[in-house]
């Protein structure tokens, strides 16, 4: 199992993180701007940024492109666990992508466009895997397990956690209630009704 | 697409993308057992930290009564339980298996939200024509 050497710790971590960070905020920072930049009714933003959105995003691609096939060419020195952080990457990308497909083909609405990017997401994405699996399948192979193994057990943590919320609940005592109106107060609701609603008789 | 195709789709999208990346992977049925052992392993890694995320987010409402408080000690105490029951399958956690699972589990969430930020950019860019007329009193 990959993992073992004691000399992946805490700032290994961090780095490989902010190398995952960069390339993601400058994709999240061009969607922001292309969707804000569109027809948006809440919080437009000029129409030329959109463009300028679009480019941060295929910038970002392309970044994530090099980290993955060349990461010695990138102004930036390689983290020590790229090996690791990029597989999982790519497997995520590939998977949801083809979720995404599939959901938004169900959905109809004539989303054709939306369905042809994700499903080049998740290609690319399976093409850069194959890519690097002539190298390091054996990375590639412990970032899926541990990747379907996530899904397996958050589903089942969530599943669990529904079943002893809905068992606490029902076992709970039952807030203290207010007793039942009596004929007298129904009486008083009554003349209070009668003169606010009808109002009082001037002849 | 029905709601019966639509389940079929994504299960059947789902499997193809699965065994293309397990063969991208190398996997052999040979291996099952270790395969199925070392998914089992990260599936209760990914519990206990599931249950005490939900059992610390939980603790912010222990004031409304005795049904949270006995809702937080129980997922805390499954996630305690996660952790033992990781304990005997794996044997100790190790820094580096720390590190690595901490870093697999950024890039799955990463890989996710490039996903979901392309379906709304294409899909709000779609929607050129159905301009807000709000907006368009502006101009």
């Amino acid at each position: 199992m990959i993992g073992h050497s004691t000399h992946m710790g805490p700032l290994e971590t961090a780095e490989a993180v902010i190398h995952l960070v960069i390339p993601t905020c400058i994709y999240l920072f061009g969607s922001c701007l292309a969707i804000f930049g569109g027809p948006s009714p809440v919080g437009p933003i000029p129409k030329n940024w959109r463009i300028a959105g679009f480019m941060l995003m295929f910038i970002s691609l392309g970044w994530i492109i090099i980290q993955s096939l060349q990461p010695e060419s990138l102004p930036i020195q390689t983290a020590k666990m790229n090996d690791i952080s990029i597989p999982s990457l790519l497997i995520g990308t590939s998977m949801v992508g083809a979720v995404a497909t599939t959901v938004v083909l169900s959905l109809g609405d004539k989303r054709w466009n939306a369905a042809i990017i994700t499903s080049a997401l998740s290609i690319i994405s399976i093409a850069i895997l194959a890519q690097l699996s002539i190298e390091k399948s054996e990375y590639i192979r412990d970032s899926f397990q541990t990747i379907i193994g996530t899904i397996i057990g958050v589903i089942f943590a969530l599943w669990v956690t529904f079943h002893v919320i809905v068992l606490i609940e029902k076992n709970a005592a039952l807030p203290k209630s207010t007793e039942p109106i009596t004929d007298e107060e129904k009486d008083l609701v009554k003349r209070h009704l009668e003169a606010n609603i009808r109002g009082v008789k001037n002849e | 697409m029905s709601k019966k195709n639509s389940f079929l789709g994504f299960f059947v999208t789902l499997l193809i993308v699965l065994i293309v990346i397990g063969w991208i992977a190398n996997w052999n049925v040979e291996d099952f057992q270790e395969i199925g052992n070392d998914i089992l392993v990260k599936s209760v890694m990914a519990m206990t930290a599931t249950w005490l995320i939900l059992a610390t987010s939980s603790a912010s409402i222990l004031h409304r009564g005795s049904a949270p408080i006995i809702q937080t000690i129980t997922l805390f105490f499954l996630s305690i339980g996660g952790l033992g029951l990781f304990e005997i399958l794996n044997g100790e956690i190790s820094r580096g298996m720390l590190a690595t699972i901490t870093i697999q589990w950024a890039g799955f969430v990463f890989g996710t939200i490039i996903v979901i930020f392309t379906v709304l950019t294409v899909v709000t860019g779609s929607q050129e024509d159905e301009e807000d007329p709000l907006l368009a009193m502006d101009k």
